[in-house]
């Protein structure tokens, strides 16, 4: 195959790929990135009005989105870490030939196809400290009954339990689907061998998921940092500021204020600071 | 020959004037005929018969009826979109009074005046039975901008049977010094909401509580929830959010900083999870028994604590006036959409429905149902069906101020507030700190608004 | 003897999981069928007179019915483009070399770095525009192009997996990339692209801010016409919004039944061998 042929090849599976991601998702950010340079009032005014650097001065006195920042990397690391972990053991655990397995999988993955508000409704049905049946079960338990949302001890650790919940299946899908992957020849031969479960999880499993397993905790990490229906639903960011991550404030300043500039200031951080958490997995990852 | 004639010419004049009636019927509907009213809103309580109503009314004209049910502040993103691209596919909107000063603000709303005086027929619409108090607050700088027919007004509630019980009667007297009643002053609320707040274990007029009881309940979750709430204190202080002669917030005013003092000092009594809650959860945790007291728009004791259907404690509840202060007044209604293609149909299935005697059957229909209407209100049937009319009219009847001001900032402004009220209830700040914070990030937010230099 | 008690202690884990995935769930049914009255006794009661009032109300409004449909096709095009324009790109990046690949695969990841939000109006106006504000067809254009970004994502790194030593061999046998493309990579990567064609007719299902901008009456779709049972300050519909949740779920039970099979059949270890 000639050189040109090659190059219509590549473009033939690449173009339309990237021309739609151009037009539908980054010319809407250039325009975004031009709204943070502006005062917006989309109540009030008709247009923007260019204030320069002004937005993203008040973004960074802004105490109150500064501290929502820190927040929402606790919650993500703390979310993601749990579900990698809980992902990973039932992928592990339903590898392997069981009866009615598609059936079982896909109870598994029920909470993740419930919408985020339905998702939130229930939670927050469960957490009612009296009424739900959360507290009630750790009352027959004889465990103590903590007030889940209601305090600012446990408010963000609620919200971390219902991401679990609703998100976790994601992880057992993908980290399932990829070792399905992984041919059984290799497994079947180690085992064969005289290999022990432990050992061949370690030594082959593992290696040949490390490249899946670092895909989905990225992927799932960014999603987990844009949380926003389950906070919004069960607690609004309060109470005080115990869950004001950084969707909350950005939905303020959108949705309530309609202060567009900021929105699209706080917009751009989001993205900066993203984006510098992944450079060094994208600057790894062989292309 | 003569009789025969008579009747030919009865007969003759019964067709002619029931042609001519029946031609005028025929007219109205050809005029507006194949049109579809497309409403766009929140599936309200109220809303819901109104729709109900409208379709059967639509038909008789000829033209169809079309309801998008959207909770009102997504309703509110859809419209600004819609209005802002020149869309014109609503007709009526669904207006509250918490984003009805955002509506107006975009232009959303088209005043109403010149359709009532071009094509309004009088008898119909009957303005003079709306109550002056309702009209006005659908006004903004004297034009009218939607048709009320839920005038949601706080009353304070509570429980008779706890009252009347001579065990707790007697316990109140001996710890206070006074006699247990429905209190009339807030110091002698915070007084029974103090007595009333139990624990497991203890008693309630005799019997040992298997959960906890609370003197009074509220919803004081982030924004509307709270605020709803704060404001009928706002009321009882005399205190308002801001000055409308110089559009200046007034949130650390001694009124405004001893409303929020008295609101966050009930927190002892509330149930724990008043922090999340909605009125809706409020109200139903009331209503299971869990409550001796609770200050709530009247519609909802209607809807809930009263309704034996919902409430294990429907037949225990009594009505009368929030201690002294102001009224607290929210209005919401029915606005036409400035853009629609439709008005003067839209206008005219409007009059229809708030027609008094299509308002009175509804509100002997629903239980939570009750238009601003003064023939509604002073019925004898309605009064009947409707155990907080009575209070509710005294209510109305009272000058009252509204602390839910028509600015679109108002949603920004009170997300503030209520955000340093709950700061205040978790101990964090104390409440002047919290009301000069307020003031200081509202000024600014109405600078960025321009109402303000 | 070892292995019964593997078995056993595995059957068990499973189930245990089971249980906390499904309980939620179970309390949702729950409560959806719970008549107000007993909604806030304390404790809460677990048997009592059920209610199917709610799912009737709901049932009873006949016009609603249009919007699973428009659910149904909306989310079922977007994946399927999505799948196939994604997967398309996913290779190109890891099958040719060419100029800025790295750049242009950072532009793709990108988008999933920020919220959605942010390009709300943009998009709003730009569908205006074309005239596809509330239909089908738009709503299908914009999930489309939420979903791309995943699948190059999630598809490249299942494509890196497949032995280089295969499309080699086919490529030098006279095979053009495309057909090897479709006739080797896919299939081997089968479990991925179902995977990932679950994940996102999910997200596309559930994708509630868009479509409520986006749509007016005419393609509206479920989660919009859950969101009009919202009514969050004055009432208490939990009932209803519970009732209506779970029955928005059904419809993609039969979706997932379909995807199940791809996604539990093993490797084709036949090409593997051959």
């Amino acid at each position: 195959m000639d050189v040109t042929q090659k190059k219509l090849n590549a473009f033939v599976f690449l173009v339309p790929c990237i021309v739609y991601v151009l037009i539908l998702r980054i010319v809407p950010l250039i325009y975004t990135v031009y709204l943070s340079f502006t005062s917006f009032n989309y109540l009030r005014q008709q247009k923007p009005v260019f204030v320069g650097f002004e937005q993203y001065r008040l973004l960074m006195q802004n105490l109150s989105f500064l501290q929502s920042l820190k927040l929402t990397f606790m919650f993500t690391g703390i979310a993601v870490g749990i579900e990698l972990l809980l992902g990973l053991a039932l992928a592990v655990l339903f590898d392997r030939p069981i009866r009615l397995k598609g059936v079982l999988v896909g109870i598994m993955l029920i909470p993740m196809i419930l919408a985020p508000a339905v998702v939130g409704t229930i939670w927050h049905i469960l957490y009612k400290p009296s009424i739900g049946p959360l507290n009630y079960f750790l009352g027959l338990l004889g465990i103590p009954q903590p007030q889940w949302i209601n305090v600012v001890s446990t408010a963000l650790l609620s919200i971390i339990i219902a991401d679990v919940w609703e998100w976790t299946p994601f992880m057992f899908l993908i980290l399932l689907s990829g070792l399905q992957v992984i041919p059984l020849q290799l497994r079947e031969a180690a085992k064969i061998d005289g290999a022990g479960v432990f050992k061949i999880f370690r030594h082959i499993t593992l290696p040949l998921l490390v490249g899946v397993i670092l895909v989905v905790v990225v992927l799932r990490s960014m999603d987990a940092f844009k949380v926003f229906d389950l906070v919004y639903i069960l607690t609004r960011g309060g109470p005080g500021t115990a869950t004001e991550v950084v969707s909350i404030h950005l939905y303020k300043a959108a949705f309530l204020s309609f202060r567009m500039g900021r929105a699209a200031s706080m917009v751009v951080v989001l993205l900066v600071v993203i984006s510098l958490m992944y450079s060094a997995y994208l600057k790894e990852i062989e292309l | 020959m003569k009789k025969m004639s008579k009747v030919v010419l009865v007969c003759l004049i019964a067709v002619l004037v029931g042609g001519v009636f029946a031609g005028q019927g025929l007219c109205e509907k050809t005029k507006y005929a194949g049109i579809t009213i497309r409403m766009l809103g929140p599936r309200h309580n109220w809303a819901i018969p109104m729709a109900e109503t409208c379709e059967k009314l639509a038909e008789e004209m000829g033209m169809k009826f079309d309801v998008t049910w959207i909770e009102w502040d997504d309703a509110l993103k859809k419209v600004i979109l819609d209005l802002k691209s020149g869309s014109t596919t609503w007709d009526i909107l669904v207006t509250l009074r918490m984003s009805m000063g955002q509506y107006i603000e975009i232009g959303a709303l088209t005043p109403l005046d010149p359709l009532i005086q071009d094509i309004g027929d009088p008898e119909t619409l009957g303005l003079d039975d709306f109550l002056e108090s309702a009209l006005e607050q659908a006004s903004y700088e004297g034009k009218l901008y939607m048709l009320p027919n839920c005038t949601g007004t706080a009353l304070l509630g509570y429980r008779k049977d706890l009252f009347e019980s001579p065990i707790e009667r007697k316990a109140f007297r001996e710890r206070y010094g006074y006699e247990l009643q429905p209190p009339e002053t807030y110091r002698r609320f915070y007084d029974v909401a103090e007595f009333f707040t139990r624990k497991t274990g203890q008693t309630l007029m005799g019997e040992v509580l298997g959960a906890d009881f609370y003197g009074t309940t509220h919803s004081n979750k982030l924004g509307f929830f709270m605020w709803h709430d704060f404001v009928t204190y706002l009321d009882g202080w005399n205190a308002t959010s801001y000055d409308p002669a110089t559009m200046m917030p007034t949130l650390n005013t001694p009124d405004f900083i001893g409303a929020v003092k008295f609101y966050t000092s009930l927190v002892p009594f509330l149930p724990p999870e008043h922090i999340n809650m909605s009125s809706g959860e409020s109200s139903a945790l009331a209503a299971a028994g869990h409550a001796a007291m609770a200050i709530e728009f009247d519609d909802m004791f209607a809807y809930i604590h009263m309704d034996p259907d919902k409430s294990q404690t429907a037949d225990k509840w009594a009505l009368k006036q929030p201690p002294f202060g102001r009224a607290h007044n929210c209005l919401n209604g029915f606005g036409i959409y400035a853009l629609s293609e439709h008005k003067e149909a839209a206008y005219k299935l409007l009059e229809k429905f708030f027609d008094s005697t299509v308002q009175k059957e509804l509100a002997l229909q629903y239980k939570q149902y009750l238009p601003p209407k003064k023939s509604v209100l002073l019925s004898p049937e309605i009064r009947a069906f409707h155990p907080e009319a009575e209070v509710k009219l005294k209510n109305l009847s009272r000058p009252c101020i509204s602390n839910h001001p028509l600015l679109a900032a108002y949603p920004s402004m009170i997300d503030i507030i209520t955000g340093y009220i709950q700061q205040v209830m978790l101990g964090k700040i104390s409440p002047e700190e919290a009301c000069d914070k307020a003031q200081e990030e509202t000024v600014q937010l109405f600078r960025e608004y321009g109402y303000i230099k | 003897m070892k292995v019964h008690y593997q078995k056993i202690i595995i059957l068990g884990v499973i189930g245990f999981c089971l249980l906390l995935a499904m309980f939620p769930i179970y309390y949702l049914f729950l409560v959806s069928v719970k008549p107000q009255k007993i909604l806030f006794v304390i404790p809460p009661k677990f048997f009592f007179q059920s209610t199917f009032d709610f799912y009737k109300r709901i049932l009873a409004d006949k016009k609603e019915y249009i919007v699973f449909l428009n659910s149904a096709v909306v989310a079922s095009a977007a994946t399927i483009l999505a799948l196939i324009i994604g997967s398309l790109g996913a290779f190109a990046f890891t099958h040719f070399k060419f100029a800025l690949k790295k750049t242009l695969f950072f532009l793709v990841l990108l988008t999933r770095m920020y919220p959605p939000i942010a390009t709300l109006i943009p998009i709003y106006f730009m569908l205006k525009y074309l005239n596809l504000l509330d239909t089908r067809l738009g709503l299908i254009v914009v999930y489309t192009g939420f979903q791309i970004p995943l699948v190059v994502w999630l598809m490249r790194s299942f494509f890196v997996k497949i032995p280089k030593a295969i499309q080699e061999s086919a490529l030098l046998d006279g095979c053009s990339t495309m057909a090897m493309f479709i006739r080797i990579v896919v299939p081997l990567s089968a479990p991925g692209l179902a995977a990932v064609g679950i994940v996102i007719f999910v997200l596309s299902w559930n994708e509630f801010l868009f479509a409520l901008v986006l749509t007016s009456f005419n393609a509206r779709t479920a989660p919009v016409a859950v969101a009009s049972w919202y009514v969050v300050e004055n009432s208490l519909e939990w009932e209803m919004l519970c009732a209506i949740g779970l029955l928005t779920t059904v419809p993609m039970f039969g979706f997932m039944a379909v995807c199940g099979k791809y996604l539990i059949r093993g490797l084709t270890l036949g090409a593997l061998k051959g």
